[in-house]
């Protein structure tokens, strides 16, 4: 395998009572686009917080272009987060910019450009998504397949090596995720960038990525490329391949002997 | 009992975590200010959200405590022949207490709540966590120019609302129920000290400002990011910091003016 962009090592992470990781390893090739698939309460955007280092493992580490997130210091995390961008599900634009200065706003913030060529920027981003239309709207006005488009465009503005994109398909009409998948892969290509998709849309991601890790049970239960996975013999990774209702996840919360429950009158 | 015990135990440690969470974030929010170039813009459009945008509540506000206050002085004082002394005792009460906690209270209210809300939305849509991930610290970014916008205008706000009520108080006491305009403005320029009454109440202002502030900033920022949770802290943020100045107030009163 080619080299890491993002290792993690043995990490443990909870929350609360609750053990979202025990152990868990993996690394995300450079310039690739890698997948995290797993069922939904599993804890995927925790695992890119835990990138970002937002938040900090209980055990373990996590390497970023070799260096370990959580002992770095608050200064050399920022530094760091320069070169890695997150489109998080909501697009999570500023409402009180519009699309261009929404865009402008990270080159605005940590480069020394000025105006015209933050304006020719500005408007590169957006041609590479199709909405150099939109510059002058609000996010209010947007759809929601655009506001992903123009988040996008923000978070390519200030050229990161790594893009983590939170669940960018959920809840996108056919048409608006068909774009959004071929501008993944298209960016990833020309940009030579390295992707990281968290994910629950099978056939879509399975149509891009070119590694594929899925995360259940507290830990990796398979990774490869996606020919490899959809042969997997485990068969919780065929179930969650194939979408089944039943299998080693169960379709039914655990609870008491459904006749017990009915029969009881309440008494239980 | 062991029950009751240990929820108070419970209660008292989270009270204990909030206040160093919010302790934390303030100070976060001001050592290492941001730099001037980028940070006059954004206090400048908080002054005018925060401070400019409550100016008319304010006023309005003092022009009404002003003329009720001349007229329930005038009532009692005309019994005793006393009605000279409107103009004192209307500038007394205005300067030491009501125009700092009746401003603080309004500003709670129309300026607080908002900030509480603005913020706790930027949470729930992860505007912060975008932020965040942009390597721009938020506490520099969003809460630094809201705090010092609070903490500049809210004194402001309590020495207009002294004067216009000041005025009120004229309209009805000299223009409407014939107290010597003379006698109202000597006797008041001879009985308010700028020491013993403006300046206190003046850092009577910025406690509140301070006070109100933090705690609406605080509140949104780490309010649980759902409608429910958005709305829980705004009620909070008035409820908390009208009583904490109300608490303030009566603390400074006993240091300031009863020695």
């Amino acid at each position: 395998m080619s080299q890491a962009i993002v290792e993690i090592k043995d990490v443990t992470f909870s929350r609360g009572e609750k053990t979202i990781y025990k152990n868990m390893s993996f690394s995300v090739p450079k310039g690739k686009i890698t997948a995290i698939m797993g069922p939904s309460g599993i804890g995927k955007t925790t695992m890119l917080r835990l990138i970002g280092g937002q938040l900090k493992p209980d055990s373990g580490d996590i390497l970023f272009e070799g260096k370990s997130i959580p002992s770095m210091t608050r200064a050399a995390l920022y530094d760091a987060r320069k070169n890695m961008s997150m489109l998080f599900q909501s697009g999570a634009l500023f409402t009180d910019m519009s699309v261009f200065d929404n865009i402008a706003f990270p080159l605005r913030e940590h480069t020394t450009l000025n105006e015209e060529l933050i304006r020719l920027v500005v408007l590169m981003k957006l041609q590479a998504v199709g909405l150099r239309g939109a510059r002058d709207l609000m996010p209010s006005e947007l759809s929601g397949g655009m506001a992903r488009r123009v988040a996008l465009a923000r978070a390519i503005a200030l050229d990161p090596e790594l893009i983590m994109y939170d669940e960018p398909f959920a809840g996108q009409d056919p048409i608006s995720m068909g774009v959004l998948v071929k501008l993944i892969k298209s960016l990833n290509e020309v940009l030579g960038l390295s992707s990281l998709i968290v994910t629950h849309d099978v056939t879509e991601v399975l149509s891009i990525a070119e590694h594929v890790i899925i995360i259940a049970e507290q830990g990796v239960i398979g990774s490869g490329t996606a020919q490899e996975m959809l042969a997997h013999r485990s068969p919780l990774v065929q179930q969650f391949l194939q979408g089944l209702s039943d299998g080693p996840v169960p379709f039914h919360q655990p609870a008491n002997p459904y006749e017990q429950e009915l029969l009881s009158g309440g008494a239980v | 009992m062991i029950n009751f015990f240990q929820k108070l135990g419970h209660k008292t440690l989270s009270r204990f975590a909030s206040l160093g969470r919010s302790t934390s974030m303030l100070f976060g929010a001001l050592v290492n200010m941001p730099n001037i170039r980028k940070g006059t813009p954004l206090l400048i459009r908080q002054l005018y959200m925060i401070g400019h945008q409550s100016l008319l509540i304010i006023m309005v506000s003092g022009l009404f405590i002003g003329m009720v206050l001349a007229l329930q002085g005038y009532t009692v004082l005309v019994g005793y022949g006393a009605e000279d002394s409107l103009g004192p005792l209307v500038a007394l009460s205005l300067l030491r207490e009501l125009g700092p906690v009746v401003t603080a209270l309004l500003f709670a209210g129309r300026a607080g709540s908002a900030l509480t809300a603005e913020i706790g939305l930027m949470k729930a849509t992860e505007q912060l966590s975008s932020l965040e991930m942009m390597a721009i610290d938020p506490l520099k970014r969003v809460i630094a120019p809201r705090f010092w916008a609070g903490f500049i205008s809210m004194p402001l706000l309590a020495l207009i609302f002294s004067a216009v009520a000041i005025l009120g108080a004229h309209l009805v006491g000299v223009d409407w129920l014939g107290v010597d305009s003379g006698s109202f403005w000597s006797i008041m320029q001879a009985q308010v000290s700028f020491e013993k009454d403006i300046l206190n109440g003046i850092i009577k202002s910025f406690v509140f400002a301070l006070v109100v502030t933090w705690i609406a900033l605080y509140k949104g920022y780490d309010c649980i990011p759902t409608s429910e949770g958005i709305s829980k802290a705004t009620t909070e943020t008035v409820v908390h910091s009208s009583l904490a100045v109300l608490g303030f107030d009566f603390l400074l009163t006993a240091v300031m003016f009863s020695g």
